[in-house]
């Protein structure tokens, strides 16, 4: 069997890793490739910071809330490994603020040591008088891209670069099943207006004292609009915006005066770290996650794309499910164990 | 009238604590700091710094605590300000774990460090060996920073720095100084012949793990990993009145392994560095004052020394008591002084 994946972040690789672990030893022969026009370290979740957190709340999706909380039990036991490192896996504790008593988020179970803010923590964020403290997990896309490729390159997954422009190219090359991970660029594929860009521009900075991740949230502003610093294993991300419908990926200069400001009234620390650069780019957002399989001119497609400002906090969930999908279709066509192609 | 002569004597963190608290306190008082050796060659320079302790048997603890509290909040106060990055100090996370539980569930510092509580089972899974823990955030103030920081502060306040190993407090006396502060740490031991003061050897090394975000800190003391600004601190030891400054290549190997149980990935961290510092150390730490006969005058000294592993810790609180005596010292000497 021949499974096309398209897109190389973190939603693309790790379906393919998933499919993989699944079905290598239930199908064969069982090839797979992955074809997309960016790869690692130029991807979106390459950008992000790596830091594992939802949304505050899940607005219902609570299939959403679960595939998060797999994906962080996932990674957490990956902590003691001696890959740890290489995949970019740690954990980092820190604060969500809000400037006001908000009802607790969907992942208050799912991290560590889930609880509210002291407050004497409080004192410490002028202007919030309300939030959470807790453990999480970072996962940086820099390091867990490079790690997924090297570990599906071993099993002999091979990668393409090329733009796809539709999947009739793919089925006629004869592929049988398509995985589509195209994220922000899906509708390039197939319209959906579900699926818009919410463009977000950070500042990467050297601030090596800061050990903790502080998030704001603004509920009137929205999702990733107010500041958040989240240090990383090499630099500080400091962020945020999160502007639906903007397509640029150019860095631009009133952004950063906003972000930087914002930040440095949340962080004072801030005001002597230097500033390394600035990036750009564009969460693919939905209503919630497309994740489901369709038939379209015979042509088998699983999607897998729209995770919004939560790739790599949901990835393995998805993925999981992904490759549970792709069960399906095997069942369907009668692609059990001891088939041979 | 002229102003008062005070003179500290000692380069530390509680030397340099203890003299920007009186220098800015008392502006009519002339402060001189002394000292032999000057960071980076102190003991405070080795301490990782973190902000945690132990009681001490025979010092009521309510006065350990306000000396605590009065530590840890003027450094939360410096670690969020512009100037954290520069003195040295930040905010840390992280557990303190026991594999035995311990007597003391809760430290006499648990609710000056901030969103003290017990660790979740849930946390306590990652180490195997160990059944029992606490998670809090304290404060890291980083020596190599701090220490020159405090120095600009106490020449600001217009202190004066003079590096000059003392001998004897008649030395002092002879130059004239109307009170003395000793923040000798160990060298207490021969300045003042304190016999109670003794050294405990602890070893560190400089690690690259830039991953490390949080402390984890065994219990027992012997034991710790702390992430910093630059790199992660593990150790240590203790060695009681080993007076070995040299590095010992065994005690090295012992600490990675050690710390490589409570934190795997350290197994894989660049090592940059070794050093070994003596900790001053008492059965409890001295602040007193008293009168001292040193040639023909009776001068007043103020002893803040002895503070063992909890120098850092313990500094400003024990450096605004220190200036409480020089105060009551002063008072004595002239009632009607401008201070």
């Amino acid at each position: 069997m021949r499974v096309a994946v398209i897109g190389a972040g973190v939603s693309g690789l790790s379906t393919a890793q998933s499919i993989y672990e699944q079905y290598h030893s239930i199908v064969s022969p069982l090839t797979i490739e992955v074809y997309a026009d960016r790869f690692t370290p130029l991807t979106t979740s390459d950008g992000a910071a790596g830091f594992w957190q939802p949304y505050l709340y899940d607005k219902g999706n609570v299939q959403e809330t679960k595939w998060c909380k797999e994906t962080f039990d996932y990674l957490l036991s990956f902590l003691s490994s001696p890959d740890s490192i290489k995949m970019g896996i740690f954990l980092q504790s820190g604060y969500n603020l809000c400037s006001e008593p908000a009802p607790d988020p969907s992942f208050k179970d799912s991290v560590l040591g889930f609880r509210q803010l002291t407050k004497r923590e409080l004192e410490l964020f002028p202007g919030y008088c309300y939030g959470w403290f807790n453990t999480a997990l970072m996962v940086e896309g820099k390091s867990y891209l490079p790690w997924l490729m090297d570990w599906l390159q071993k099993r002999g997954v091979t990668f393409y670069q090329r733009k796809i422009d539709s999947f009739k190219v793919l089925a006629e090359s004869g592929a049988d099943v398509i995985i589509n991970c195209t994220g922000v660029r899906s509708g390039d594929l197939q319209p959906d207006p579900d699926l818009t860009p919410g463009r977000g521009q950070i500042l990467k900075v050297d601030a090596p004292w800061l050990k903790h991740w502080i998030l704001t949230h603004n509920f009137t502003a929205g999702t990733y609009n107010s500041p958040y610093i989240i240090p990383g294993s090499r630099s500080v991300v400091v962020g945020g915006c999160f502007q639906l419908g903007n397509w640029s990926e150019q860095n631009n200069s009133e952004d950063h005066k906003e972000i930087w400001e914002g930040a440095c009234q949340l962080e004072p620390s801030l005001k002597h770290a230097r500033i390394v650069e600035d990036w750009s780019g564009l969460r693919p957002v939905r209503s919630k996650v497309r994740l489901e399989r369709e038939t379209m001119h015979n042509q088998d497609v699983i999607h897998n794309y729209g995770h919004g400002g939560f790739g790599l906090t949901i990835h393995r969930g998805c993925a999981q499910e992904a490759a549970r999908l792709l069960g399906e279709i095997l069942e369907l066509k009668g692609w059990g164990p001891r088939s041979r192609l | 009238m002229r102003s008062m002569t005070v003179v500290v004597v000692g380069g530390g963190v509680v030397g340099f604590s203890t003299a920007v608290c009186i220098a800015e306190a008392l502006p009519y008082c002339s402060v001189t700091l002394i000292a032999d050796r000057f960071t980076p060659d102190t003991t405070s320079d080795v301490a990782a710094g973190i902000v945690i302790c132990s009681p001490f048997p025979d010092i009521p603890l309510e006065r350990q605590q306000r000396w605590f509290k009065e530590t840890i909040d003027h450094l939360l106060a410096i670690a969020q300000s512009e100037q954290a990055s520069e003195a040295g100090v930040l905010l840390s996370s992280g557990w303190q774990i026991y594999k035995e539980l311990p007597a003391d569930k809760v430290p006499f510092w648990s609710s000056f460090v901030l969103g003290f509580r017990i660790m979740t089972d849930r946390e306590l899974k990652r180490f195997l060996d160990h059944t029992f823990g606490q998670a809090f955030t304290t404060v890291k103030c980083e020596c190599s920073n701090y220490l020159p920081w405090m120095e600009k502060r106490f020449r600001k306040a217009g202190g004066q720095v003079v590096k000059q190993k003392v001998n004897n407090l008649q030395e002092l006396s002879s130059q004239g100084y109307d009170i003395i502060v000793n923040c000798s740490g160990l060298g207490a031991k021969s300045l003042v012949g304190d016999s109670e003061v003794y050294p405990v050897r602890g070893q560190v090394l400089k690690v690259q793990a830039p991953w490390l975000q949080h402390f984890i800190r065994d219990g027992e003391g012997q034991s710790y990993i702390y992430p910093g600004m630059h790199s992660v601190t593990v150790g240590g030891t203790r060695q009681v009145d080993d007076w070995r400054l040299e590095v010992d290549p065994e005690d090295s190997q012992d600490i990675l392994e050690r710390c490589s149980r409570l934190e795997p990935s350290l197994s894989r961290a660049r090592v940059l560095g070794v050093s070994v510092g003596l900790r001053p150390s008492r059965k409890n730490v001295r602040v007193e004052r008293e009168m001292v006969l040193l040639g023909s005058r009776l001068v007043p000294v103020v002893h803040n020394y002895g503070h063992g592993g909890w120098g850092v810790t313990l500094s400003w609180g024990t450096a605004l008591e220190a200036l409480g005596l020089v105060r009551k010292c002063l008072h004595e000497r002239c009632p009607r002084a401008r201070l």
